[in-house]
């Protein structure tokens, strides 16, 4: 679990980051209230939950399952955001 | 509470990684910081002299504005105008160009100054190295902002790894022979008794300092059209008259403040912007506190012409989003509970340039142990690090107080605050190297000591002929029987021979 800790760092830093913009963006779109009255309030829930998952992260067996869950996340979170941006616009 | 000890050694390593990479730059952060908190009474300390927000100071807000538009055609766009009562003791304007931020200030005498004041005030370069360790932008904010990520790892990891010996170890304070000992149980008590204020810290800060790349990244990938329509409205929540160059008369300034404070009485203007100022089509936007609320900021935004509100954002009347940034900004910097919450977080800030400080000297004990006689070159740069950067800012933000007042009497603008503090460290920590960690400690301690003790001499000789004492020297004193103290018991602590 030690191993390659600077490597789960990078990748839960950048994929960590990606899935928490298109998970608060979900919640931006489908959350109470307008899209506008969120707007601020989806900037300042990014980086605790890209925190929750930099230190998630670090806690994979080893680097390939986490770009292998990490990226599976983001290609879900990615298609269904796509699929509600174009639905409620 | 059982850990796998696989998770704890993860979190031990993380850990130190984050605590040796981000501790300088956090002690700066929390050092310049918890001073930053009582800015304005630092801005009153240094001039000596303190302006309230009058009637007459509004009365001549038309004319300022008149007087600037006209010989400042770049300002036509728009003008902002800080009013007396915080930092400033005159009106003062500022306006964006293609060179940078421009500034006016009317003098006693009437007349319209350009002088840059900032520059001139040294609670704004403190707050500056706060937020961007003094390091030229974008990248100051930027490598704050990395380090205010490291500094919630942490936390995280701290936490964690505190917690299988959390019930014996609480709150424990073994003074004893075991120095080490001691060094943890301060590290650990001032850690879990200010947890909840260093995780708002993180959290906040990493927003403050790195909202330009995720606003970027997210108005990409969430909203339609780059988010650019959210941004405008979230900007101006308005709808704006149409601009034309036909010249017209504004409401007076003091009208419109005065119809606030019909309806919110408590209502303290702080800044007025004029976009389109003399010209069909102008807005005024009054901004302000509305004290009793955390997210107390607040503004008003009228038809400069007709003097009709056109729209406002309040506690009460605003977005979720907007409530998050105003209370998230007044919970930053400590300015919604009067003079005990400032205390109560300049306080906890000085005790978190401990935490940072007491991570460092643990992993130097430990370090020390174990390559004894056979010091690497980086355990020789961390300890001389450590020292030179802990107590040469202390050093520095003393110099730059005693030097602002000596610039303040002589009306003279000849000492540059960025090279005196940089300096300072830079000189303390080359003596750190040479004299080694140990000696250094117990040299530095006394210099910072007697440095902040000469700005209370200095006060003593500025207040014989003008000013009134402040808190601000009051705790310029405090802090110098604090460094002395701390010189004293030096030995003791182990901190030196």
């Amino acid at each position: 679990m030690k191993r390659y800790l600077g490597l789960k760092g990078f990748f839960g830093t950048v994929m960590g980051f990606f899935l928490a913009v298109a998970l608060c963006g979900l919640y931006g779109w489908l959350g109470p209230g307008s899209l506008h009255d969120k707007y601020m309030l989806v900037l300042w829930m990014i980086a605790p939950v890209w925190l929750i998952f930099l230190v998630f992260a670090l806690l994979f067996s080893s680097v390939k399952k986490l770009v292998f869950y990490y990226g599976m996340g983001n290609l879900i979170a990615y298609l269904l955001l796509w699929y509600v941006r174009n639905m409620m616009q | 509470m059982k850990i796998k000890t696989e998770i704890l050694g993860v979190f031990r390593s993380l850990h130190t990684w984050v605590g040796i990479s981000a501790g300088l730059f956090l002690f700066l952060g929390f050092y310049a910081g918890s001073i930053t908190v009582f800015r304005e009474d630092i801005a009153q300390w240094q001039t000596g002299s303190h302006q309230e927000l009058t009637d007459d100071i509004l009365d001549q807000v038309p004319e300022f504005v008149e007087k600037v538009v006209s010989a400042n055609p770049a300002a036509e766009r728009g003008v902002m105008v800080i009013l007396p009562g915080g930092h400033e003791t005159h009106l003062l304007a500022q306006w964006r160009t293609r060179e940078g931020v421009k500034y006016a200030s009317e003098t006693d005498s009437g007349e319209i100054s350009y002088k840059e004041p900032s520059s001139r005030q040294v609670s704004q370069f403190i707050d500056q190295l706060h937020r961007s360790a003094g390091i030229p932008e974008p990248f100051g904010e930027l490598i704050m902002g990395v380090a205010a990520m490291l500094y919630a790892l942490a936390l995280i990891s701290g936490t964690i790894i505190f917690l299988p010996s959390l019930s014996k170890n609480i709150f424990a304070f073994r003074i004893g022979k075991n120095l080490k000992r001691l060094w943890m149980d301060v590290h650990n008590g001032i850690g879990m008794i200010s947890l909840p204020f260093h995780i708002m810290f993180a959290v906040t800060a990493v927003v403050m300092t790195l909202h330009d790349p995720i606003f970027l990244v997210m108005n990409k990938v969430i909203y339609p059209d780059n988010g650019s329509q959210l941004m405008m409205k979230t900007i101006m929540p308005a709808t704006l008259p149409a601009k034309t160059e036909k010249k017209i008369i504004m409401k007076p300034a003091e009208s419109l403040i005065s119809s606030i404070q019909d309806d919110f009485p408590d209502f303290k203007p702080s800044t007025l912007m004029f976009s389109h100022p003399g010209k069909e089509g102008a807005v005024i936007t009054v901004m302000g506190d509305l004290p009793h609320y955390l997210a107390h900021r607040s503004r008003f935004i009228f038809n400069g012409e007709t003097g009709a509100l056109i729209g406002s954002e309040r506690p009460g009347n605003r977005p979720q989003g907007m409530a998050i940034l105003s209370g998230s900004v007044a919970l930053h910097s400590g300015d919604y509970g009067g003079r005990l919450v400032q205390w109560l977080y300049f306080i906890l800030g000085m005790l978190g340039t401990l935490l940072f400080y007491s991570g460092n000297v643990l992993w130097l004990k430990k370090h020390e142990k174990k390559h004894l006689g056979n010091r690497s070159l980086a355990l020789k740069a961390f300890s001389a690090l450590t020292p030179g950067v802990c107590l040469g800012i202390p050093i520095g933000v003393s110099l730059i107080l005693f030097v602002c007042r000596v610039d303040a009497f002589m009306q003279q603008t000849a000492i540059s605050y960025t090279n005196v503090f940089w300096a300072a460290v830079v000189l303390s920590i080359f003596y750190s190297a040479f004299r080694g960690h140990r000696k250094a400690t117990r040299d530095l301690l006394v210099i910072v000591s007697i440095v902040t003790g000469l700005v209370f001499v200095e006060s003593i000789f500025i207040h014989r002929s003008q000013g009134v004492w402040t808190g601000v020297d009051a705790c310029v004193l405090i802090m110098a029987i604090i460094f002395f103290l701390l010189y004293l018991r030096s030995k003791k602590l182990c901190l030196s021979d």
